[in-house]
Parts: structure tokens; C-alpha cells; sequence
């Protein structure tokens, strides 16, 4: 983390100069407000984060004191996570979850890459049809399908099986409406040029414009990675055999026969919410921009 | 999107007859365009919209996860769902919840936005703080909070008792369900919108403030008479898909209250939880649809509010 | 430490391989359960706490007795998230091979979600009508066959602390509580109590559903009274006995001698402290006592009323239908069943009676005190109302404990009550039954 703090530093600081008309010229108690606000603000959102971490790393038997204290008067210990990696479960969940994400993400982002080029820049029979009734499944929350889905799953034979986690996530009408915005503004002459040269469809879409749409196909990625790490609606209703479960559903199912041991569920919940943690520490930047983007509909 | 022309008065160049292609391989042709549609298309079928038309199916029979076949019943799910109170009850715990989430998550979201935008030494620790949240899957967030909620033993409980002030019942007061699942929605997901502020100050040209510092406007007022105004249309979409994504809480209710409940005498249960408990709980999957489709009105009213700011802005965007 | 990492990489290979594939869908994603030649059991339960460990203790032996078979135990939130998984689970095709299921909760499960046990092959392994108490075997038929074996069966029973009744003189000469007749003899009883600790007599959960309900639900029967819920009709109970049980039920929590506001755990510790002489609820809780060392001893829920009658459920195991049945797992399943009954005695140990006879009526059973003082409750367990909304943990539970919670509270009348619970029960009945 150390080194790479430096240069995080001053690329973190550029935006802010750029728009700095504001802040040098700030009057001294107007800054002094300001860096109140951002530090009182910081510490009430990162202390749930902190206290579970502190829980975590306690002996079972001082979770509990009271008034709660920082720091153990025995010392910090590994236990729990000792206990709870030892445990087949957890890391069951973990491989399912990565699993089911990733292939979700490349999946999706391969599916909707392909969609939204053939809607951008190619011509067929029932295009704009087809482009419209796309759109409008934008409009279809995901949520309000689970009870049909879950029906129809049971008839496809998909039920607790990784396909039926998978499968219905791939669905995502705004990827591809981002995307379709984005290779709209490609310029032709990239393609022609290729075409020139005897290039097919499908070499031009994956020569010319997968490389130049690394920003935006990042960004998508980045956004569907999270919601299929964090989602939990469908993987409750679609699996019931807890060898299938993801993270977030296994955690929340599944009961410790042995009673609530606080450390140790916080210890679990920390190991659940790490990957992504550390993936924003070391890709803070991209993350902030796909996300941003992708969020705003691609604008 | 500034690129979106500039081409096209070279793409109908009458013919390369240089190397003597067919003329079909115009640009504006390419070829094969349905088989790059078609792998969406077909999961799209799949998993959209023939769940589409047999839920709309279903609410039309008796279908029960029981395994009792089921039979026609017309209208009669419609029919129940009007008359029953639980269906207006968790829509009405549904759209408080969806006020009193919306207004601190659009806020708060700016508040941070604006602070982070001015510049402070610490860019990557404030926006990690604020975000990080949001990356934490749903069941981490929830099981963190009711160990801080916990009645006896929680944080924020001995922490008010240490200052000699009154204990709340966070999760087990019914007054209080919908507002801890508030405070747990903002704190949680706040960093989403945090971040669609903070990309739309930056997309503001520095060059307006020069202009106004010239003036002699003062910090506040340019906050108030530039700032402000430029993100109207951010806030109008921040608003919509924050609308959008708490008409559909479910997922921290559920596990809260350890999966079922909806809180202290159901006093947080959102209308999901009442098509999940009707559907899976209580079997009647026929009737879950109904539910879902009323609800799914009320979203698509929603969502064409969206797609209609969406819209009005990029138009303004070309007129630009 | 291996074998855990082993089963998870297996699996993540296996969903690798399987997704790599293209080929049936369905088919490539079966979790990896059995590896090798080994073979398999699933099975489901909800027991936690006290109940939990002995459950694995029972697993574990069965484990013990049969190392060939790799049994995963899994164990869910009691309730209806279990119930909800469980039947989702065998609707979906995929469900465990055997599973715990609560008698009550029998009915909407065994329509279409469950398999009927074989019972000549019950009975190569031992176990045959003949070794269960009528009122268990019974609940577990329907439609003329088996769908559940028992376990146990679990009904409301009543804690005394030795120390404090002695005080109080309510002890006979045995050194066991005299017998208590009447609802009016079981508040003197509290009274006599409350005069010796100086504040509660009886610890009662007065707010809690499930406490509430065995309360009312073994005095109404005690009452003679029935409750029969025909779906499409309208509820058929006997309102004056309802009214006699209510009005008894509001005057018993008088909020001196016995809370009006107890929940659960509040009513456990008040007992385990030595605080109160009394205390009504499920026998499960004589782990806890034992732990706390408080003085105390149990026996049958008195008969206040005509009929000798206790509410009462029991533990049971199902077989879940399978969409592609392997005849070795189900098998496996009936030796699991099997074994879990004939250990049952460290089942006992925990509250619950079992209902395996040559465990109940053995020595070591009899000998385990206080656990078999209320052994002949298994005899006269009334069992909830048939409803597909009805048994532990379930929607008439929640609802009538609600009820009774505010009764209780003296926020209602009796009247006002029967017409509450009659209204709810009125509207399930009209709603069409999903069984």
C-alpha cells in the first residue's frame, strides 16, 4: 500500500486544482468548516466498518463487555477467522461466488458487447423492433420476476444448479444501451479503413472497436462484477442446497449450530465484503470512473 | 458523445473502385448484424421476457409451490389483492420507505460531493470512506449493523447509555424498523450517488467559476447560483434511479429480521416481502404474480419518468 | 482441515468443467456431495443451540456406525425459513435425501412434496408402529400412509424451583409439587410463590407467540374445546370454552404474580435466577437449568380442565421427493432414521421424549431425571388445528400469539379476542388453500 500511496496522492489531487478556483480563494474558516465536515463525516461512515473489524479480531468471550472496548484486555487474536475458515462452508460460498461473478461479468459483458454493436452498426430485418424492445426491458425490475422465473426454472431442470444462478443475471438491456451509445460514436472511417482491407464483421468488432472501447467495457464490467458479487435476491429464491449458495445467501441461511459468536460473524462478513474492498484500495480510480459513468447511463 | 458525427460525410463515398468490393459492403451495411444480437436476444427471451408473459399467466391460476396442480381462476387474484390490507399495507411501508430513503441518499450524497469537489488534502481516503460501503455485499452490510444495533450488547445502544442518554430499540421497536432500515440504506449505498455528483462537479468547466471569482461572487454564492443549478439534471436522475432502487428494497429487510418477519410486527415489511411470503412462505405462487404485476405498474410508471428526463437530457445535450 | 479444502476444490473444478461444457444445462452443475465410490447423505434440520449439539452428536454416531456414507448436515433458521427453503427445495427436484420436519407442519408437506416411507423397510430395520405412542404415529399418516418417523415429541410442561415451592409448602412429602387441579388452585400456587420470592410467582412469556399459544392452545383443549379450519368455510370452535380459557388466561397475568409483558428469554431468566417458584413453557428449556444450576424439577402441565390433554408437537424425520431419485441415498436415509431413533437417549437428555419405545421405555430413560417426569405427555399430545397456515412457527401461531399477547396485556377483552382470532382465521379459510 505504501508505495503505491504517492502517486494515488497526486493523481487525487489533480481534480480537485482543476475546480480549485473555489479553494485557495476560500476564506480560512470556510476551509477549516469543510475539513471538519469531511472528517466527522469519514469517521461516522468508516466506524461500522472499524468496530466489525475490531469485533472480529477480539476473543470470543470480550465481544461482549461492557461499555464495548477498542482494544481487548486480553490482545487481538486470529480466532475467529481461524474458526471460521476452518469451517467448509464459508469457503464453499467463496469459490460459488467467485464463480458465479465472474462468469456473470464475462458472460454479460460478452453478450451485451456483441448486441450493442450489432444494434450500433449494423443493419437487419426487425432491427429497430428488436432495439426498442430492448429498451423497454430496461424498464423490467428483476424483482418482480422471481416468482415466474423461479416456476420456469423448476421446469427447465435449473433449480440448485450453478445455471440457473447464472443465467438469468446475463440479462442487462442498460449495458447494452450504454454500449450502443458509446460504439455510436466511433468514428466510421476506423471501420472502412478495416473493411478496405477485407476485414469481416466480426473481425472489425473485435480488432477495431473491442480496443477502443477498453474504457467503457471496463466500466460495465466493473458494474456488473459488483452487482453479481453483491446480489442476493435471486440466489436466495434459486438455490436451497447450501453447496450452491453464494456469499451473501450461504452467510445469511445457514445457521452455526453453536449460537451467535459475534467474532466470528464478523469475521464472516469481513471475509465476504474483503475482495471487493481490495480491489477499490488498488483500482480506486477506474472503479470510481466505470462506475460512474455506467451509472449515469453512460453519459 | 461529441464524436457522434463528423463521419458521415465521408461514409457514402460512391465506391472504392480500387480493389473492386461489392458495393454491399457499405459501411452503413455491415453484414451478419442479427447474429451479434442473437446471444442476448435469446437469454433476453429467456429469462425476461417469457418470464414476463408466464407470470402474467400465472396470476391468472392458482399455481401453488405446494404441488396442487393448478386451475383458472380469472380475475379472483386482482380481485384479492385490493381487498387485502397486507398488499396496502407493505405498499405503503414501501413508498414511506422510499421517501424517507430518497431524501437523505440525495442529500447527504451531495453534501459529500461537494465537500470532497473543494479540494481537501486526503482525495482517496474521503472517497474511499464514502464509497466502500456500497461494495460490501448486502448480507455483510445488515449482519455488521444489527451487531451495532444489538439491544444490550450493540455499540450505538452502551454508547448512548455511556453518555446518559435513553437506549433505543433499533430492531425491536416497531416505531423505529423503517428508520433503522433507513439510516442502514444510507450508509450503505449513499457512496453510489456520492460518486455520480462527484463525476457531474467535475464535468463542470473551471473556467465559469474563474468568470464568476472575477466578478466578486463569494464561494456561497456561487454554490448556490452556479453549482446548484448545473447539476439540476443530476439530481433529477439521481432522484429517479434512487426512487427506482428503494421501491425495490427487499434484500436488508429480509435478512434483518431474520428472513421472514419484515420487522417488529411486520412494521418494515415491503410489498416484496409480501409477494415472497405469499409466493414461498405461504405457497400461493399464483397470487405472488398478481402481486408483482401490481407492483410492476407502479415501477414502470416510474421508469418511463426516467427515460423521459434521460431523453429530454441528451436532447438538450445535441441542441447544446 | 483437508477434507474441507479437498470438497471445496473438487467442487470448484466440477463448476469449472461444467461450465466449460456446453450440453444440458441442468445436469453439469450437480454439487459434488459424493466423490468416488463413497455414498452420500443429505440431510436438513433447524436445531440449534442445546438441540443442535445433540443433533450432531446423533449425525456423529451415525457417521461412527457408518463411515462409508458421506452425510452432510445442514442446519437452517427454525421456522418458517426453513420450511420455505424446504419446500422450495423439493419443488425445485433437488431437495435433501431426509429431513427434520415439525408433526404439524406435516399436512401441506406430505401432499406433493414428500415421499411415504416404506414401512416393511422400516421394519427390517426395527421400527414399526408398535414402538411409537398412538397420538404420533397417527399425525404422521395421512391418507393412510407414513410420511414422517417421530423423534421425539415436545410438549408444554411446567419448571418448579424445589427451594421456593418447598418455602412456600407446596411440596409434598415425595419432595414433588402437590397435584394442581383447577385454574383458580394454579393461581394460589403463584401466589404461595410470589410470597416467598417477594415479587413474581410464575414466570410465564406472556408476550411471546409461541409460549402463548401452548398456553391456550393445551387449555383449550384440556377445555374439550376443538377447532376445525375447512378450507372455503368458516372457522368451527366452541366460543363460550374459548371465552371460559381466555378469561382465565387474562386473570392468570395479573402483572403481580405473573407478567403481562414477559418475552422469552425474560421469562427464562427470571426462572433461572431464582426469582420466580413457577414456570410454563416448552420442556426444551432444561438444558439451560441444568447449566444455571437453579434448583427445580418438572412435571406434566396440570390438568385444569375436564380432559387430560397437553399442546405438544413433535420432531420428526421426511424423505423429500426427489426429481431423480438414487436408490442409496434414499436407503441411507433410512438408516439414518433408523440410528437417530435407537441414540435418541441423548435426544432425551435434552427435553425432548423420545418416541422410539425401546428407547422411552428403557432404564436408562426412566432413570434420567428430570427429563422422564412428564413421559406420559407423549400420550396426550393435542396436536394444532389442520391448516395449511397452522403448526410451530407458523402464520395462525404468529397471529393468535399476537392476539393473545394483547389479552394478556388486559388491552383486549375475550370477547374482543375470539373475534380477532375468528376474523384472521376466517379471512386464511376464504383465501384459496394452496394445498
Amino acid at each position: 500500500m505504501a508505495t503505491l500511496a504517492p502517486s494515488r496522492a497526486t493523481s487525487g489531487r489533480r481534480p480537485s486544482r482543476s475546480s480549485d478556483p473555489r479553494g485557495p480563494k476560500a476564506p480560512l474558516g470556510m476551509r477549516a468548516l469543510m475539513v471538519t465536515g469531511l472528517v466527522v463525516v469519514s469517521l461516522l461512515w468508516l466506524a461500522p466498518l472499524l468496530w466489525a473489524l475490531d469485533t472480529s479480531l477480539k476473543p470470543e468471550a470480550e465481544t461482549t463487555a461492557v461499555p464495548p472496548q477498542w482494544i481487548p484486555e486480553s490482545g487481538f487474536t486470529l480466532d475467529a477467522y481461524r474458526s471460521v475458515l476452518g469451517s467448509d462452508d464459508l469457503i464453499t460460498w467463496f469459490v460459488n461466488s467467485t464463480v458465479v461473478a465472474i462468469a456473470v461479468t464475462v458472460l454479460t459483458v460478452t453478450v451485451s458487447a456483441l448486441a450493442a454493436y450489432g444494434f450500433s452498426r449494423t443493419s437487419f430485418r426487425g432491427k429497430n423492433f428488436l432495439l426498442a424492445l430492448t429498451v423497454a426491458g430496461i424498464m423490467v425490475p428483476p424483482q418482480i420476476l422471481i416468482v415466474p422465473l423461479y416456476k420456469q426454472l423448476i421446469v427447465m431442470g435449473m433449480v440448485d444448479t450453478y445455471w440457473g444462478i447464472i443465467l438469468p443475471q446475463l440479462v442487462a438491456p442498460a449495458m447494452v444501451f450504454i454500449l450502443k451509445k458509446f460504439f455510436d460514436g466511433v468514428p466510421k472511417e476506423l471501420e472502412e479503413a478495416a473493411r478496405v482491407d477485407g476485414a469481416g464483421t466480426f473481425r472489425i468488432f473485435w480488432q477495431i472497436i473491442m480496443p477502443l472501447s477498453r474504457s467503457i467495457i471496463a466500466a460495465v464490467a466493473i458494474f456488473v462484477f459488483i452487482g453479481a458479487w453483491n446480489n442476493f435476491l435471486w440466489p436466495l429464491i434459486v438455490t436451497s442446497d447450501p453447496n450452491l449458495m453464494t456469499l451473501p445467501v450461504g452467510l445469511v441461511t445457514v445457521q452455526s449450530t453453536f449460537g451467535i459468536r459475534y467474532a466470528q460473524v464478523m469475521a464472516s462478513a469481513i471475509l465476504a465484503g474483503l475482495p471487493l474492498i481490495i480491489v477499490f484500495m488498488l483500482f480506486q480510480r477506474q472503479i470510481i470512473k466505470g462506475v460512474a459513468t455506467t451509472g449515469l447511463g453512460g453519459q | 458523445m461529441a464524436t457522434t458525427t463528423t463521419t458521415s460525410t465521408v461514409s457514402p463515398g460512391p465506391a472504392r473502385p480500387l480493389d473492386g468490393r461489392v458495393p454491399k459492403n457499405s459501411l452503413t451495411t455491415n453484414r451478419g448484424g442479427f447474429w451479434f444480437v442473437l446471444p442476448f436476444l435469446v437469454v433476453y427471451a429467456l429469462f425476461t421476457i417469457i418470464p414476463v408473459l408466464y407470470g402474467l399467466g400465472m396470476s391468472f391460476f392458482d399455481v401453488s409451490l405446494a404441488g396442487r396442480p393448478a386451475q383458472f381462476v380469472g380475475l379472483d387474484n386482482y380481485a384479492e389483492l385490493l381487498g387485502d390490507s397486507q398488499v396496502w399495507r407493505t405498499l405503503g411501508h414501501t413508498l414511506l420507505f422510499t421517501v424517507m430513503s430518497t431524501v437523505p441518499l440525495v442529500l447527504v450524497a451531495l453534501g459529500m460531493a461537494l465537500l470532497v469537489q473543494s479540494g481537501v488534502r486526503g482525495q482517496w481516503l474521503w472517497r474511499f470512506s464514502f464509497f466502500a460501503p456500497f461494495l460490501l455485499p448486502v448480507a455483510t452490510v445488515v449482519l455488521i449493523w444489527q451487531w451495532l444495533f444489538q439491544n444490550d450488547l450493540g455499540f450505538i445502544n452502551n454508547t448512548l447509555a455511556q453518555w446518559g442518554l435513553p437506549t433505543v430499540g433499533w430492531l425491536t421497536d416497531p416505531n423505529m424498523a423503517l428508520l433503522s432500515t433507513v439510516i442502514i440504506t444510507v450508509w450503505w449505498t449513499v457512496g453510489f450517488n456520492f460518486l455520480l455528483y462527484l463525476s457531474a462537479l467535475q464535468a463542470i468547466p473551471e473556467s465559469i467559476y474563474e468568470a464568476a471569482a472575477i466578478d466578486g461572487a463569494g464561494p456561497f454564492r456561487r454554490l448556490v447560483s452556479m453549482t446548484l443549478p448545473l447539476l439540476n439534471r443530476t439530481t433529477g436522475l439521481v432522484i429517479i434511479l434512487q426512487v427506482l432502487a428503494s421501491l425495490k428494497v427487499f434484500d436488508q429487510i429480509y435478512i434483518l429480521w431474520a428472513g421472514g418477519t419484515g420487522g417488529p410486527e411486520g412494521a418494515a415489511a415491503p410489498i416484496l416481502q409480501y409477494v415472497y411470503d405469499s409466493g414461498f412462505v405461504n405457497y400461493r405462487l399464483g397470487y405472488a404474480s398478481a402481486i408483482s404485476y401490481f407492483f410492476f405498474l407502479l415501477i414502470i410508471a416510474v421508469s418511463l419518468g426516467q427515460l423521459w428526463l434521460t431523453n429530454r437530457r441528451s436532447a438538450n445535450r445535441k441542441g447544446q | 482441515m483437508t477434507a474441507p479444502s479437498r470438497r471445496a476444490f473438487l467442487r470448484g473444478t466440477a463448476l469449472t468443467a461444467g461450465l466449460a461444457g456446453t450440453g444440458v444445462l441442468g445436469s453439469c452443475a450437480t454439487p459434488i456431495t459424493s466423490v468416488g465410490a463413497e455414498s452420500s447423505l443429505q440431510y436438513w434440520n433447524f436445531f440449534a443451540g442445546g438441540d443442535g449439539l445433540r443433533m450432531i452428536g446423533l449425525v456423529d454416531a451415525f457417521r461412527a456406525e457408518h463411515p462409508e456414507i458421506d452425510v452432510t448436515a445442514t442446519t437452517l433458521a427454525w421456522g418458517s425459513p426453513y420450511y420455505t427453503k424446504l419446500a422450495m427445495a423439493a419443488a425445485g427436484g433437488r431437495p435433501p435425501d431426509v429431513a427434520s420436519m415439525h408433526l404439524s407442519r406435516l399436512p401441506t408437506f406430505a401432499e406433493h412434496l414428500l415421499e411415504p416411507f416404506d414401512l416393511d423397510e422400516l421394519a427390517e430395520l426395527g421400527i414399526t408402529e408398535a414402538d411409537f405412542p398412538a397420538p404420533l404415529w397417527q399425525k404422521a399418516t395421512v391418507n393412510g400412509e407414513l410420511f414422517a418417523v417421530p423423534l421425539d415429541s415436545h410438549p408444554f410442561v411446567l419448571f418448579y424451583n424445589t427451594e421456593i415451592c418447598d418455602a412456600a409448602g407446596l411440596l409434598g412429602p415425595d419432595g414433588k409439587l402437590n397435584p394442581i387441579n383447577s385454574p383458580q388452585e394454579l393461581i394460589e400456587f403463584g401466589r404461595r410463590c410470589a410470597e416467598v420470592t417477594g415479587g413474581n410467582g410464575i414466570a410465564y412469556a406472556a408476550a411471546d407467540a409461541f409460549v402463548n399459544w401452548m398456553m391456550f392452545w393445551t387449555l383449550y383443549s384440556q377445555n374439550g374445546g376443538t377447532l376445525e379450519l375447512p378450507p372455503g368455510g368458516t372457522a368451527q370452535f366452541d366460543r363460550e370454552k374459548m371465552i371460559e380459557v381466555l378469561t382465565f388466561m387474562q386473570e392468570f397475568t395479573d402483572g403481580e404474580v405473573v407478567s403481562q409483558t414477559a418475552d422469552a428469554a425474560g421469562a427464562i431468566a427470571v426462572f433461572g435466577s431464582g426469582q420466580a417458584g413457577i414456570l410454563l413453557t416448552g420442556e426444551w428449556e432444561v438444558s439451560t437449568f441444568l447449566t444455571t444450576g437453579t434448583p427445580f424439577s418438572m412435571q406434566e402441565f396440570p390438568q385444569l380442565y375436564g380432559t387430560d390433554a397437553v399442546r405438544g408437537d413433535g420432531h420428526s424425520f421426511v424423505l423429500p421427493r426427489q426429481r431423480d431419485l438414487d436408490e442409496e441415498s434414499r436407503r441411507n436415509a433410512y438408516l439414518f432414521v433408523a440410528s437417530a431413533l435407537k441414540n435418541s437417549l441423548s435426544w432425551g437428555e435434552g427435553g425432548h421424549i423420545p418416541a422410539y419405545g425401546p428407547v422411552s421405555e428403557s432404564q436408562e430413560y426412566l432413570a434420567l431425571t428430570p427429563q422422564s417426569n412428564y413421559r406420559e405427555a407423549a400420550d396426550k399430545i393435542a396436536f394444532d388445528p389442520d391448516a395449511y397456515f397452522s403448526g410451530s412457527g407458523s402464520s395462525l401461531m404468529g397471529q393468535a400469539g399476537q392476539i393473545l399477547a394483547a389479552l394478556h396485556l388486559q388491552s383486549i377483552t375475550p370477547d374482543e379476542a375470539v373475534d380477532q382470532l375468528e376474523a384472521w382465521l376466517n379471512k386464511q379459510l376464504a383465501t384459496p388453500s394452496p394445498v
